[in-house]
């Protein structure tokens, strides 16, 4: 037990026994060991057939990959900011980032750079969050189904808009930053069923987005529902004819991509 | 006398015959045949198996000291691997054996090859070839291809492919000709790089990366352009010319003998 203690800081520093030298090799060993050579003999050894059967010691392709160490020379979305240090999976810093120089390799000389600020930005150019411009995309993609009540009346407010975004999936924290368009939408109004208006949603009160959103009438009573229809394919109808342009733009971006 | 006789032994002793000291190969200048040793007879570092660490071992049963000799495993280098970059992959050739009493079924460990690209910062191109997976690691593990490419001996790197770039990275370095266009990036690059120079001379760096074929057509074509003399026609009409510009005598006037054929003089 004392020589436990004694040795125990020397335990601490062993190195895992998993040590990924060659990822895609196989180490192979003899089963057989070939007989002692003469010392500094000039000759080939001496191999006989039962000295190539192996056996495979390890194969260090099934293990699983050590992630690297890159410094973004940009901001990547969903990864990092310029000048970051990151650790990402080889595969992907080489294919993804390294081959289109969004990133270097973090060797001392260029940590040394880091160091001294050379790929640092200032905060107002940053991006707000590194998943800021990965939800703007997907926000800009997305056509909300607003449904109102059929019998009472209402006007839209932005809780409304809240609720049918949570619908899908989408959790806006905040009332204020949903801006509703400047005209105020009541209803029940069945001219404005199927019709669609933007609202626009501020993300960490830094990105502004578009979102298309679509009217529809519901009610409780399951005779006087309307027909089910797929809005989101449609080409949008805009409630206020000055968001018509807006609308088509969005819906033109979305189908590019 | 035994040292005497080892003497004698020296002088039975013939080198081996190789492709650079017999035939055409012989003839080849000093700087080639270094990089063919280099690429040929240098012992590559191992990758199929771990080597043994220290010099001597113990028997565990009998506590005999036992030299260590790692005998590393016989690679086949198929041709196809001379137009990638397998980072001193190759192919073994050699049995399985599930049990004592089963027999050997042969097998071969090949290498898992893709198609990557590669990119060079001295020559700013991209580079689509087949690569294995250690290749793009021993890349990654050296912060880029030209650093990978000029710090590894060409027994590791081995097939022609990589040779040729690294070649051509050399060439580059020597010669300055990377990023004619922007003096300060060329600067800044060739300071990154320059401490590969070290190792080479003018002379090898422009042998070095050929097969053994290709040096032999180099130095045909050396010998041919040494071998172009002037032809003795020219010479000699030098010679003569110089010789009747030194020469003293006076110059007969032209006295066409049909002169002296003129029946009314």
């Amino acid at each position: 037990m004392d020589g436990l203690l004694r040795n125990f800081s020397k335990l601490l520093l062993v190195q895992s026994p998993i040590q990924q030298f060659n990822r895609t090799l196989i180490i192979l060993k003899r089963r057989h060991p070939v007989q002692l050579q003469k010392k500094n003999s000039k000759h080939k050894p001496v191999l006989k057939g039962r000295h190539f059967i192996y056996d495979v010691e390890e194969s260090p392709e099934r293990m699983k990959q050590e992630k690297m160490n890159v410094i973004l020379t940009q901001y990547v979305e969903g990864v990092g900011h310029q000048g970051e240090l990151v650790s990402v999976r080889p595969t992907y810093a080489y294919d993804q980032l390294l081959l289109p120089k969004l990133a270097i390799y973090a060797s001392p000389d260029n940590l040394e750079r880091m160091k001294n600020n050379l790929y640092q930005t200032k905060d107002e150019e940053k991006p707000s969050s590194i998943h800021a411009l990965q939800t703007v995309k997907y926000l800009k993609k997305m056509v909300v189904s607003v449904s109102m009540n059929k019998d009472e009346p209402w006007t839209i407010e932005p809780w409304h808009i809240r609720v049918s975004l949570r619908k899908m999936n989408v959790h806006v924290l905040s009332d204020d930053s949903i801006e509703l368009p400047e005209q105020p939408i009541s209803g029940p109004d069945l001219t404005l069923e199927g019709k669609s208006f933007v609202v626009h949603i501020t993300i960490n009160k830094k990105e502004r987005v578009p979102v298309e959103c679509n009217l529809h009438h519901w009610s409780t009573k399951l005779a006087d529902r309307l027909p089910q229809t797929k809005f989101f394919t449609r080409t949008p109808v805009p409630i206020f004819p000055e968001q018509a342009e807006l609308l088509m733009s969005m819906r033109e971006n979305t189908n590019k991509n | 006398m035994e040292s005497r006789l080892a003497n004698g032994l020296k002088l039975l002793y013939i080198p081996k015959k190789t492709k650079i000291n017999s035939g055409l190969g012989d003839r080849l200048p000093e700087a080639y045949k270094k990089f063919y040793k280099e690429w040929r007879h240098k012992v590559p570092e191992p990758v199929y198996f771990k080597p043994k660490p220290g010099k001597w071992t113990k028997d565990e049963k009998t506590g005999a000291v036992i030299p260590v000799q790692n005998i590393p495993i016989p690679l086949k280098y198929p041709k196809t691997m001379h137009s990638g970059i397998w980072g001193g992959e190759a192919v073994v050739q050699g049995f399985k054996q599930s049990g004592k009493y089963k027999s050997r079924v042969p097998h071969f460990w090949t290498p898992t090859l893709k198609k990557s690209v590669v990119y060079s910062e001295i020559l700013n191109t991209y580079m689509s070839t087949t690569v294995t997976e250690r290749a793009l690691d021993l890349i990654n593990k050296n912060y880029g291809l030209d650093h990978y490419l000029l710090k590894t001996a060409a027994c590791d790197l081995k097939t022609t492919l990589s040779l040729k770039i690294k070649r051509h990275l050399l060439m580059a370095l020597r010669d300055k000709t990377l990023y004619k266009d922007d003096s300060v990036k060329q600067q800044e690059v060739y300071d990154k790089y320059k401490h590969y120079l070290k190792d080479y001379t003018h002379e090898e760096i422009e042998w070095y990366g050929l097969t053994f074929d290709e040096a032999l057509l180099k130095m045909q074509d050396i010998d041919e352009l040494n071998a172009k003399e002037a032809p003795l026609k020219a010479k000699y009409r030098l010679e003569l010319i110089e010789e009747l510009k030194n020469s003293n005598e006076p110059v007969e006037e032209n006295k066409s003998w049909l002169n002296k054929l003129n029946p009314f003089s």
